[in-house]
């Protein structure tokens, strides 16, 4: 069990004011198996003329913001505490073939693949056609227990591709993310959903963040940690996994979850639509610290 | 299908002598025993006994009245992205009242069947828990939208509006074989089909107890009123502009119905609620009847990459402001593949058995169907199961089994057995024939028909009639309506007389008085006035061309003088707006061939930069863009003009006296826009900004060519004076008041200072005074508005100079104080100009004016 202390800081600045602006936030975490909220807090400078805060189709808390007064800056900081236990372990091998996981079609009124559905299909962000299929199908040989197969696919995104924040944007589609091989940890989310999915897998895409450590004797600098995102494989009789292709691994108590959905744009931290604004920068800075209980 | 043996009629040279019906397809109007089917009789016989001339002249009545209403559709990936004009055959599709009874029925029952699963889709999903409905058909749906879901619209009626495609089996039963549910497009259209039909056949439409139109396009308004709990809503059509392929059906509905026509930008959502941009200010929407697809509406919530949403139009539908026809999300149940499961879902949601039948569907998510369909893959039509057909191009993505290549058959079943779910197969279906024009002749040709409902209380009104399409070709099978069919009117017969209300007459029982508001949409202001300046920039160039054409005529053109003003009246065509170059102008003599070069390639040639086509081409644009403000007949006005200019072709040499004719012609179209504009428009802010532009442009073109001609030199000795009495169209008036040659201080008397000469500067002033008093004000309201005061310091200023002292040239032929007042009144007016752009077609914000407004989304990185 690790506590955290965690600090998400997001700044926009514009060139020319901006008259009106709409924001979408995923930025207060979901309560999970495994993960729950102490306190947290999203603060907003200028304070919104409108805010609202919901729950999304898929359980996630999400706010929605208008700034309808003149601005050149929006700040958004968001910050709490919160607890990561140790995920449930499951042994690959002992995981059911990956056929019996397939939703593709079916009718059927068990709640465990109801819940599964939203996620067995193409979504916008996963569109990727026959090739990334068949390439996700080497790792599916019949009968192969899902999880196993699933871990086999992390491993070829994390030995196959090169992370490489220059090579790809938001909107860089999976289909190029799989031709030029490189991108971020959302592209080899992207890439691994439309496998999965593309031969009949539900599966969904996970927004967190990532505890990193300092360099071998340096010191953490601040606001080094960033936003993550990965996947989440349905596995029959044991739920949902959770598995990293960015770092090759089923995640731990280090992957911090805020939201899941389909795609990045189900569950993208911070969206927005303005009018005006000119150029605009964007800076970033994520703080997930350990908290050390001194009674412990 | 083999042609059968002709078929016997009663009169062998008649009407019918040609018509060929087809062995097994249903004719709608010969029956198999060869007779005319008896509802058809009437109809028929009443042709018959028009004399043939008349007949002949239906087809080019239409065509007349296609072009006069401008009824036009565009065709997506036209590479010239031209309109099309509507292609109606006149005569319509005859429809017995049993029969419409019973579509009636079928068309209440699926359209109440279709709103209930949305309502359950976009709420409680008891249908996917059930296993009603196989969950892939919406979660693999991309027109199933997640943020949609959730969102009540009141009286849960999603569909306000819906429409079935319908085709005739050779049992004479009638088939469903689309849905549409998003948007459904073509209401205006078969309005439009009703108004020319009904014109050309007036005495058989009178006569023939034909259930009209009306009454449909009433509920449709009552119903929206009645959704948003006002007496006095403000409704809107939103559409994606001028380039969407029924852009024309949006304008004729806009102003048919009565509401505003806006695009995206032109809306706006403030603390969760919409408003409509107007020169007024924001005025509050309550509904929208949307020709945007759900997935354009929003880009925070839906297509980011959208430009003709509204940013926060799901969260204000969320909260319950605003009230969006169709509802967002609707193009659900737009799905070939639901089919299948309709008759299941009827007596699941309603208790009823479904009225209408479909055409059998396979959908292949499901392995017996699956399998099925490869088994008989022959015989079957297969396609995508989420493909969404337009309404006049080709219904993408079907093939037919039998015509595939043995790879291609081996590729298909692959991907089949792959992702089933993404395929249907359907038994392929075949059309009825119906008459239709050929030659002078009918002819039999291959039909369908598309049908409306409209909600109304809690059930749907059906439109007594729809768009009926045909094909022009002889292919019965449904998928070869393809581009370039005709459509038809569609008759339904009552057995009892019929009401002649009709929309475009009437107005319903309380009537709201409204005079000319402020809610006219800024960017709507923009392009009026926009319109307004290009109108007078074609016309000035127009005579110029003439004034140039007098002195070739005149053979002048030799004299040094002459030579002079003729070198400037062609700069001034080349450099609208430079007064400098005007002013230095001291070319070489030009020769007369020349000059005749140029004015042919002013007058012809399309390539010209500020030639006459070119200049015409961009009044047509700017008033294609506003449409749906102008009247009937100033539309027409432009678009005869268009037509003219689009005919004329350089010449092998340039003729005067046919140059002059056409010019003539031309400028006398203008001037017949600008009397409409004048005469037939009523003071709406919509023309008082076009009138805006017209007079910004005349008093800058004035100010420009009495600073170009007069500010130097000797005027009365070159002859320029006669070229600008000329231009100004003011000879007769200086004529009236002087007997003398043209003297500098009276003309610039009659054509900068004198306020009733409709000419002048000073009278261009004036009309733009009493303009900006009338325009919507922003500040205090006992201020002058900042128009006001520009336009207030222009008028002082030449109310206030000495015509004589601006008259007096110094030693070297300069006019100093004339070439500053009318430096002065140029940027005073550029400045208006600019003011008016700012307050009015920006609009960003209500008082507080940033750059013109763009929409740009950001990710977090």
């Amino acid at each position: 069990m690790i506590r955290y202390d965690v600090r998400h800081r997001t700044d926009f600045l514009y060139s020319t004011p901006v008259s009106i602006s709409h924001h979408l936030l995923h930025l207060t975490p979901r309560p999970t198996d495994n993960q729950r909220t102490e306190v947290w807090r999203v603060a907003l400078s200028p304070a919104p003329a409108v805010r609202r805060t919901e729950v999304d189709f898929f359980g996630n808390p999400v706010e929605h913001l208008t700034l309808q007064d003149e601005h050149s800056k929006l700040v958004i900081r968001a910050r709490g505490t919160l607890v990561v236990e140790e995920p449930a372990t499951v042994n690959p091998s002992e995981t059911p073939p990956w056929e019996q996981a397939r939703v593709n079609g079916s009718i059927a009124k068990d709640p465990e693949i109801l819940a599964a559905q939203p996620f067995a299909y193409d979504s916008p962000m996963t569109r990727a056609g026959e090739s990334v299929w068949a390439w996700a199908q080497e790792s599916f040989a019949p009968g192969r227990p899902i999880l196993e197969a699933a871990l086999e696919l992390n491993h070829r995104i994390h030995t196959g591709f090169e992370y490489d924040p220059a090579a790809t944007t938001v909107s860089t589609p999976v289909a190029e993310v799989f031709r030029i091989r490189r991108g971020v940890c959302q592209d080899f989310a992207h890439l691994m959903l439309a496998g999965l999915r593309g031969i009949g897998l539900p599966a969904r895409y996970v927004s967190g963040y990532l505890l990193t450590y300092p360099p071998p004797g340096g010191t953490k600098l601040q606001g080094s940690d960033a936003s993550h995102a990965w996947v989440s494989v349905r596995v029959p009789g044991h739920g949902w996994v959770d598995l990293d292709p960015t770092n090759d691994k089923i995640t731990t108590t280090e992957h911090v979850t805020l939201a899941w959905g389909r795609d990045y744009g189900d569950v993208s931290p911070v969206k927005g639509a303005i009018v005006g604004g000119g150029e605009h920068e964007v800076k970033v800075s994520v703080d997930v610290v350990p908290i050390v209980d001194p009674v412990a | 299908m083999s042609l059968s043996a002709s078929i016997p009629f009663d009169e062998p040279d008649g009407l019918l002598s040609e018509y060929r019906t087809v062995n097994g397809i249903y004719d709608e109007l010969v029956g198999v025993d060869g007779r005319n089917r008896a509802y058809w009789q009437a109809f028929i016989d009443g042709m018959q006994a028009l004399p043939p001339d008349e007949v002949a002249q239906h087809s080019e009545t239409a065509l007349r009245l296609i072009r006069q209403h401008g009824v036009t559709y565009n065709v997506y990936g036209d590479p010239k992205g031209e309109q099309r004009p509507w292609e109606l055959d006149t005569l319509p599709l005859v429809i017995p009242e049993h029969e419409w009874l019973l579509l009636e029925r079928g068309l209440k029952q699926r359209a109440t069947l279709m709103n209930a699963i949305l309502a359950d889709i976009y709420g409680p999903q008891t249908l996917i828990k059930d296993g009603v409905l196989p969950a892939a058909l919406v979660y693999a749906n991309p027109n199933f939208h997640l943020p949609c879901h959730g969102i009540v619209p009141p009286y849960e009626t999603f569909l306000q509006i819906y429409a079935a495609d319908l085709a005739r089996a050779p049992d004479g039963r009638w088939w469903v074989f689309n849905d549409r549910t998003q948007a459904p497009s073509g209401a205006g259209y078969a309005l439009e089909n009703r108004v020319i039909t009904a014109q050309c056949l007036s005495d058989l439409f009178r006569d023939g107890q034909v259930h009209r139109l009306a009454h449909f396009f009433q509920a449709l308004r009552e119903n929206l009123r009645a959704l948003s709990g006002k007496d006095d809503p403000r409704i809107v059509l939103l559409t994606p502009g001028p380039l969407n392929e029924t852009y024309f059906e949006h304008a004729f509905l806009a102003r048919y119905l009565g509401y505003p026509l806006v695009e995206g930008p032109d809306l706006t959502v403030r603390d969760n609620r919409v408003y409509l941009k107007t020169v007024g200010g924001l005025q509050p929407v309550d509904v929208i009847l949307r020709r945007v697809d759900t997935e354009w509406c929003d880009p925070l919530e839906l297509r980011p990459d959208s430009t003709l949403g509204i940013a926060g139009l799901v969260e204000a539908a969320r909260a319950g402001n605003v009230t969006i026809a169709n509802a967002l999300g609707s193009g659900l149940v737009e799905c070939t593949a639901l089919m299948g499961f309709l008759p299941g879902l009827c007596t699941h949601l309603l208790g009823e058995e479904l009225i209408l039948p479909h055409i059998a569907t396979w959908w292949c998510g499901q392995e017996s169907a699956r399998e099925y369909v490869i088994a008989n893959l022959d015989s079957m039509v297969v396609a995508r199961t989420f493909r969404t057909p337009t309404l006049v191009s080709a219904d993408a993505g079907q093939v037919l089994g039998s015509e595939l290549s043995a790879t291609e058959r081996e590729a298909l079943i692959a991907r089949i057995r792959q992702r089933g779910y993404e395929y249907v197969g359907q038994e392929p279906i075949t059309l009825s024939t119906a008459p239709a024009w050929n030659e002078g002749r009918l002819v039999a040709r291959p039909m369908a028909l598309r049908m409306y409902a409209t909600a109304l209380g809690d059930d749907y009104v059906v439109m007594p009639g729809g768009l009926t399409r045909i094909s022009e070709n002889n292919s019965t099978r449904a998928m070869s309506m393809q581009r370039g069919s005709g459509s038809k009117d569609t008759w339904v017969l009552s057995s009892a007389p019929v009401d002649s209300f009709s929309l475009l007459r009437h107005e319903e029982a309380s009537p709201v008085l409204r005079r000319a508001g402020d809610d006219l949409p800024s960017r709507a202001a923009d392009n009026m006035y926009w319109l307004g300046r290009y109108a007078e920039r074609t016309e000035n160039a127009m005579r110029l061309l003439r004034s140039l054409l007098t002195r070739l005529a005149e053979d002048s053109v030799q004299d040094a003088n002459a030579n002079l003003a003729v070198q400037k009246l062609l700069y001034m065509l080349a450099h609208p707006g430079d007064v400098y170059g005007l002013m230095r102008r001291r070319g070489r003599t030009l020769s007369a061939a020349r000059i005749e070069q140029r004015i042919q390639a002013y007058l012809f040639d399309p390539a010209e930069p500020n030639g006459i086509p070119q200049l015409i081409h961009t009044v047509n644009r700017a008033a294609a863009l506003t449409r749906d403000r102008l009247s009937l007949d100033a539309w027409r006005t432009l678009d005869q003009l268009h037509q003219d200019a689009l005919r004329q072709r350089p010449r092998v040499w340039l003729d005067i006296g046919d140059a002059s004719a056409v010019l003539n012609d031309m400028l006398r179209t203008m001037s017949a826009f600008s009397g409409l504009g004048m005469e037939n428009t009523t003071r709406t802010q919509g023309w008082r900004f076009l009138d805006m532009g017209r007079r910004i442009e005349r008093a800058t073109t004035m100010a420009g060519l009495l600073r170009g001609l007069l500010s130097t030199g000797d005027p009365e000795r070159q002859g320029f004076l006669d070229r600008l009495l000329e231009l100004a169209d003011s000879f007769m008036t200086y004529r009236a008041r002087y007997v003398s040659a043209p003297r500098l201080v009276q003309v610039l008397d009659l054509l900068l200072v004198d306020e009733s000469n409709p000419r002048s500067v000073a009278f261009q002033l004036d009309a733009l005074e009493q303009h900006a008093a009338r325009l919507p004000r922003f500040n205090d309201a006992l201020d002058r508005s900042p128009e006001q005061r520009q336009i207030l310091s222009c008028q002082a200023a030449i109310r206030l100079a000495n015509v004589r002292a601006l008259a007096h040239a110094d030693s070297k032929g300069r006019r100093a104080d004339l070439d500053t007042l009318l430096a002065r009144v140029t940027s005073a007016l550029n400045d208006l100009s600019e003011t008016i752009g700012r307050h009015y077609f920006s609009h960003a914000d209500l008082g507080r004016h940033t750059e013109a407004a763009s929409l740009r989304r950001f990710f977090e990185p």
